[in-house]
């Protein structure tokens, strides 16, 4: 089975096309902010190494997004890429847009191979407090809303 | 610009300086060195050709294809399979796997040197990606990190800088 080098969720990533490397930018630690909210976009990227004896199998990488205030089932949104293994490195970019973040509390990004976690992400999703403003925030006169 | 760098891989010149090479190994060899590849590499980086031209180029040269004749642009083609050996994109892909599929007598060396770039491509990570954009519900206010809210918070004592993303 293919075994997880790494797995990130960030803001945004790039690949060069002429270099093949990649760059992911802003790694999203934590979240903050007034709801019910959207996150304009993250990216999900996990790079796995596969073994020859896995070439020409074909796998399944899942990103799982919890929404457990959802009404109905499933509460959660999978969002799934199939690949068969033809080299050493495989690289899976995932990207979500506009996720709802209806209220606070701890977004479990899980990462899933052939529908088994191997992997997760927490990201605290926390309500700002209007009164503490951040040293950027500060300097650039920003202040809270 | 973008036209002289492929022109120059049918002239004689280009034909004279990697004709003495009789295997596929050594022309790939002899290509990854040639000023005409890197010329192309370098138009390719600056984007003043596009793997849209390149299709072209190809196309254009495989209309002197004839059954029974030595196609006469192997060593452009073979030229154009070692610049695409490292570049990952889609075309990329297609162009080698499917030169190195055919079994084509009239332009056995390029095919042999498109194998012999798959074999090394081999060892470059393959990229898949997915997109999924779920629907604008219309009340919730859109949070973006490229945005002025984005804020750095430092935790005293630690070297380590974490990104503290902000919804507003």
């Amino acid at each position: 089975m293919p075994t997880l080098k790494y797995f990130h969720i960030a803001d945004s990533c790039s690949i060069d096309r002429e270099t093949n490397c990649v760059s992911v930018f802003n790694i999203i630690e934590e979240i903050y902010g007034t709801f019910p909210a959207q996150l304009a976009r993250l990216v999900a990227v996990s790079d796995w190494n596969i073994a020859p004896e896995d070439y020409q199998k074909d796998f399944q990488v899942t990103l799982r997004i919890p929404q457990p205030w959802k009404d109905t089932e499933p509460k959660h949104i999978d969002v799934c890429v199939n690949f068969t293994a033809e080299r050493p490195c495989q690289r899976i970019l995932q990207r979500v847009e506009r996720l709802p973040l209806p209220e606070a509390g701890d977004l479990k990004l899980e990462l899933l191979l052939n529908g088994e976690r191997v992997a997760q992400h927490t990201i605290p999703v926390r309500l700002r407090e209007p009164d503490v403003a951040s040293p950027v925030e500060d300097s650039q006169g920003l202040g809270a809303a | 610009m973008s036209a002289r760098v492929l022109q120059q891989l049918t002239s004689d010149d280009f034909a004279v300086s990697a004709g003495f090479l009789s295997t596929p190994g050594s022309l790939r060899r002899f290509f990854h060195q040639a000023k005409e590849v890197a010329a192309i590499k370098e138009a390719l980086r600056q984007e003043a050709i596009t793997d849209s031209t390149l299709r072209g180029f190809v196309s254009s040269v495989l209309r002197d294809l004839r059954c029974g004749e030595r196609f006469p642009h192997q060593l452009a083609i073979a030229a154009i399979a070692v610049v695409l050996e490292t570049r990952a994109t889609d075309f990329a892909d297609e162009f080698l796997h499917d030169l190195s599929r055919l079994g084509l007598a009239e332009m056995s060396m390029c095919i042999r040197v498109a194998r012999e770039c798959l074999k090394h491509r081999v060892n470059l990570a393959h990229n898949k990606t997915k997109v999924l954009r779920l629907p604008d519900d219309g009340f919730s206010r859109a949070w973006s990190p490229s945005e002025p809210q984005i804020s750095f918070k430092c935790n005293a004592g630690q070297t380590s800088v974490s990104r503290v993303c902000e919804v507003v």
